[in-house]
């Protein structure tokens, strides 16, 4: 028989460590001089979404304004559950980024404002700062994610990207994979290939370092 | 978010995070990774909140999302072994582990029973949090149940000497 009283017994000494609390709080202190401006307005970011919700070419006058990084992603199973036709199309559109190394420094560049993160990166393993609204997690790897969130706490737009290795994108959620059961999220996995179809990702001419 | 308020907030709710992350991908260490991103992102969060409870289902909704990134992380070791929850439930417990029986449900199960058993949410609000039918709810808490049913009995007559 499942006994609660024992299971919420042990679930309160379930607790996080005091040094992981430490170190959880201390990052969240060092996150604080790290937030990068934003280069675009809202306004302009949903005209922009408005725009590529009629056509994935539509993008091209629009691009240009921005220094920015999108990518357009292509359910190619017509059975596809994440939209009426078939076909899903979703854009997120990120800073120019690069991460190099020079002279002994690791730099990571977001819209032409370069970070140091050798400290981080050493102590750490990662790097985390804040770019219109949106989180960016850099990992020693080179690898960066891009995590929106909407009002509830759901993630709005997510992307990983591997910076290390021309832009490539290392998996894309789509909006929609929440309500998902867990055993079902490799289906949003752009590793497998039969189900997304990555239709092109672009920059603007000399925003980006790659 | 003011850094008092913040780290108030974040005593408050951390060990609630930790539990979620725990019950949802079943490794401490990856656990403990989820807590701090979203206790970075609660302190990055510029929205207000309505209410307290509005915040607590706000970090546990961010709690659950995280989990998951890590769970569809394709760097993520597929295979995580039982020892270590048979440790940790050792060092938690003395007496039965039964929370070393709900960690070796099935993932899906796992959630469910904790904020159900554990936070006191409703089907409903479970339903919400995990943006799944309340319907679905119900089933995994019933499957969960007769599950930890069977394991329990099992063990008692193991430790009777019937097996």
């Amino acid at each position: 028989m499942f006994d609660t009283g024992k299971y919420q017994h042990e679930c309160e000494r379930l607790t996080l460590n005091e040094t992981a609390f430490a170190e959880a709080i201390s990052t969240v202190q060092q996150s604080k001089s790290r937030s990068t401006k934003p280069v675009r307005t809202a306004m302009l970011v949903a005209a922009l979404v408005a725009t590529l919700g009629v056509t994935a070419m539509a993008q091209e006058p629009i691009r240009e304004q921005f220094s920015q990084f999108m990518v357009i992603l292509v359910a190619k199973n017509t059975n596809s559950d994440y939209s009426d036709n078939g076909y899903f199309k979703d854009a997120v559109y990120t800073p120019a980024m690069s991460y190099e190394e020079k002279e002994g420094h690791k730099l990571f560049t977001v819209d032409g404002a370069v970070t140091d993160v050798t400290e981080a990166m050493e102590q750490y393993g990662f790097y985390t700062c804040e770019w219109d609204g949106a989180s960016l997690h850099l990992t020693v790897d080179g690898l960066v994610t891009l995590t929106r969130l909407s009002k509830n706490g759901d993630i709005s737009e997510e992307i990983t990207l591997d910076l290390l290795n021309d832009g490539a994108i290392v998996y894309q959620p789509l909006e929609g994979a929440e309500a998902d059961e867990l055993e079902n999220m490799t289906e949003v996995d752009l590793t497998t290939e039969d189900e997304f179809e990555l239709s092109g990702y672009y920059s603007t001419t000399g925003a980006s370092d790659r | 978010m003011e850094e008092d308020t913040f780290e108030e907030v974040a005593r408050r709710y951390a060990d609630g995070i930790y539990r979620v992350a725990c019950h949802a991908l079943g490794d401490p260490a990856e656990a403990e990774d989820v807590t701090q991103t979203v206790l970075l992102r609660l302190y990055q969060h510029n929205g207000s909140f309505e209410s307290e409870e509005h915040r607590r289902y706000w970090i546990f909704r961010v709690a659950v999302n995280e989990s998951r990134k890590v769970l569809r992380s394709p760097w993520r070791k597929r295979i995580l072994p039982l020892e270590v929850w048979d440790g940790t439930t050792e060092s938690v417990t003395e007496d039965g582990g039964v929370l070393g029986e709900v960690m070796r449900l099935d993932e899906k199960y796992r959630l469910p029973i904790y904020l159900y058993y554990y936070e006191e949410y409703s089907v409903k609000e479970i339903a919400h949090i995990l943006r799944i039918p309340p319907s679905t709810v119900q089933t995994r808490l019933q499957r969960a149940r007769d599950k930890l049913k069977i394991i329990l009995q099992e063990n008692v007559k193991e430790d009777k000497g019937y097996v």
